[in-house]
């Protein structure tokens, strides 16, 4: 494998749930890749189906939700091919998670040291007291978790929120995965504990793990991805790295998103540019383009039949690209 | 509506102390308290933004300012009046014209219960006919953006969104005049939240509403307050004017929370040198500044004494924000030092 192929390739993923006799999808047709070293923002509202595409990369969606894809490759490997038991080698050890409530993932009978040593001992099978203990103090190390020698035999409730998250993103990078899916691990915390958790994300690509970063937060988007996919209603509707697509958002969904950012000081707006309407349930998604019901641009175009009748087919082979019928001209206005 | 009038104060908090005690096994010698001598007042017609980390006591403050929790000692005044020693009448008024809202509106709303018979309860003392109190649930439904066919419904049929404007519609059947507002975009989706926040500041405007927005959240506390209180560790560090908090802040706890927040400028790599150390909850109690042991402004003086020694008092400058700092004066120099070193 050399380094310029991406780590994660996609094509066609399709996540169904069945539903009172129908399914549901919750994520439709979706492709990406995601390189080497990069963090990769996965962006969204709620059931935008951000977090179902951050599991399906794990094959981790909760039955009976079942995953389909054309392609599916993760560091050269088909992952749809693999069967449960080889999956398993790759969770943790190749591919990690990193959720919002650290402290649910956490045994709360175990001390931090059984916790993160826990997967190594599962994995590589290392069994000597003395190595594990070594490798806990390393990888707490790397998280830069104040006190490791005395914090390796608390519980996990005797931490505060910052330092489990800490523990968690250490039991997640123990196994040195290539990459890690982290689904909103800053939002339940205070600002400033997630200003260095972020930094450490930061650090962590840095040092060449890829990081898939699931989020409804534009803001944290801006400050550590390269790359930002912006999902609605199960789809990807605009792809590009974070430069292009805050200087220059082509879809009026990342328009509107970016509009609703409120800003951090200076004269506040009279009122805020809110995107009407609420975002569809996926047992329910519009036809055609399915952000025309709650499209400003499509009202002010008069309603055109193509944007209701019509999937947008982006060219998604351009480093920038939005699935708008009038993504270009849509663009700047 | 009659004009609201700034200069008069609907609440006056002084020096309001709450400790609360663990009982039986998890006793414990001395307990922080969770406020720790606050003092400000709301004025009529304001929005006064309470922000602070998780821990801080702003949650706590909006509860004993509304009367759902008690004060361990100080008092808190309502229109002049001890809202502790407030006879029935009184009580029953103060129950009428303070509402509030709170982030989860999910955990707000009776499940077994229509919108129209959650909405019902509040028109019960007005002494309305049954078709005025109809035509006043629909008028009432559209203020917030939702409409009269919904009324039937139950809580869990509505989206976040449409649940916490029922919470509004509610709130406001008895025509309060303060609106207490703990988190209240919080949970919900960012499209979202700029709708409910934007139907707040019309609410706020047409109805001359007074509101005490309690948040962690400084984008929202920018947009909507007029005046912000920084809390920390049980006190009001700073209180000003939203641009004297948001632009020229001179305590240094209120610029390490203003440059800890995620900016939206990509590519800007912002070094944070002043962000450091979780909530320390051991720092010594007493005749201590709260902040010391995270402050970055503390270290770049030299470690003063004075820091540890002696409790910093609010002193209102001659602009009228106050400030508990002993180095007030030194910090907007100090903060333009740290972010360009």
């Amino acid at each position: 494998m050399t380094e310029t192929t991406p780590l994660i390739r996609v094509e066609g993923l399709t996540v169904e749930f069945p539903v009172r006799g129908s399914t549901v999808r919750a994520v439709d047709d979706v492709s990406f890749e995601v390189s080497r070293g990069e963090i990769v923002g996965l962006v969204g509202e709620s059931a935008s189906g951000k977090s179902t595409l951050g599991l399906s990369l794990l094959r981790m969606v909760p039955p009976p939700g079942e995953v389909r894809a054309h392609r599916m490759e993760f560091d050269g490997r088909d992952l749809s091919a693999l069967t449960e038991s080889q999956l398993r080698q790759i969770r943790g050890s190749e591919i990690s998670l990193i959720v919002q409530d650290a402290l649910a993932t956490m045994n709360p009978v175990t001390t931090v040291l059984e916790q993160i040593t826990q997967v190594v001992r599962d994995h590589e099978g290392v069994r000597s007291r003395r190595v594990l203990r070594e490798r806990a103090v390393q990888a707490l190390r790397d998280v830069q978790l104040p006190d490791v020698e005395m914090n390796l035999g608390r519980f996990p409730h005797e931490l505060s929120g910052g330092m489990q998250q800490r523990v968690a993103i250490a039991q997640g990078l123990i196994l040195g995965p290539k990459l890690i899916i982290a689904d909103e691990p800053t939002t339940a915390l205070d600002v400033t504990v997630q200003a260095e958790i972020l930094a450490l994300l930061k650090q962590i690509r840095d040092s060449g793990t890829s990081i898939v970063f699931v989020t409804h937060d534009l803001a944290t988007v801006a400050e550590i991805c390269d790359r930002v996919l912006v999902m609605y209603a199960g789809r990807i509707v605009e792809s590009g790295t974070v430069a292009e697509v805050f200087a220059e958002p082509q879809h009026p969904y990342t328009q509107g998103l970016l509009a609703s950012l409120l800003p951090l000081g200076g004269e506040p707006p009279e009122r805020l540019e809110a995107i009407p309407g609420q975002p569809p349930r996926p047992d329910a998604w519009p036809s055609g383009c399915r952000f025309h019901p709650r499209c400003v641009l499509w009202k002010s175009k008069g309603e055109p039949h193509i944007c209701r009748d019509e999937d947008p087919r982006p060219d998604e082979s351009q480093p920038h690209w939005a699935a708008c019928h009038f993504a270009l001209e849509g663009a700047g206005s | 509506m009659s004009q609201p009038d700034a200069s008069v104060a609907v609440f006056e908090v002084r020096d309001l102390v709450k400790v609360f005690r663990a009982r039986g096994r998890f006793r414990s010698g001395r307990a922080r308290p969770a406020l720790d001598g606050v003092s400000f007042e709301v004025r009529q017609g304001e929005a006064l933004g309470i922000v602070g980390e998780s821990g801080s006591g702003k949650t706590t403050l909006g509860r004993i300012l509304i009367g759902l929790d008690t004060a361990t000692s100080g008092e808190v005044l309502y229109q002049g009046e001890h809202t502790r020693a407030m006879g029935r009448a009184a009580r029953r008024a103060f129950r009428q014209r303070v509402q509030m809202v709170f982030q989860n509106p999910f955990a707000s709303l009776n499940p077994f219960r229509t919108v129209r018979s959650a909405l019902a309860d509040g028109f019960s003392r007005r002494r309305l006919s049954r078709v005025e109190r109809d035509e006043a649930m629909v008028s009432l439904m559209e203020q917030v953006g939702l409409n009269e066919s919904m009324l039937d419904r139950y809580p869990h049929e509505f989206s976040g969104g449409q649940r916490q404007r029922i919470v509004l519609a509610r709130a406001l059947t008895v025509e309060p005049g303060v609106l207490l507002a703990d988190e209240p975009v919080s949970a919900l989706d960012v499209s979202i939240q700029a709708q409910v926040l934007n139907l707040l500041n019309d609410l706020k405007a047409r109805l001359g509403l007074t509101l005490v927005f309690v948040t962690h959240d400084l984008r929202v506390v920018n947009f909507f307050c007029d005046r912000i209180a920084v809390m920390y560790m049980g006190r009001i560090v700073e209180l000003g004017t939203r641009a004297q908090i948001m632009e020229a802040s001179r305590h240094p706890y209120t610029r390490m929370l203003l440059s800890a927040a995620p900016h939206d400028v990509p590519g800007l790599e912002i070094d944070r040198p002043w962000v450091r150390n979780e909530l320390d909850a051991t720092t010594p109690l007493g005749n201590s500044c709260n902040f010391a042991s995270r402050c970055w402004a503390r270290q770049a003086l030299g470690n003063p004494d004075r820091c540890t020694t002696e409790r910093p008092q609010s002193r209102a400058g001659h602009d009228g924000q106050l400030v508990a700092c002993h180095f007030e004066a030194e910090i907007p120099a100090l903060a333009a030092a740290e972010s360009t070193s």
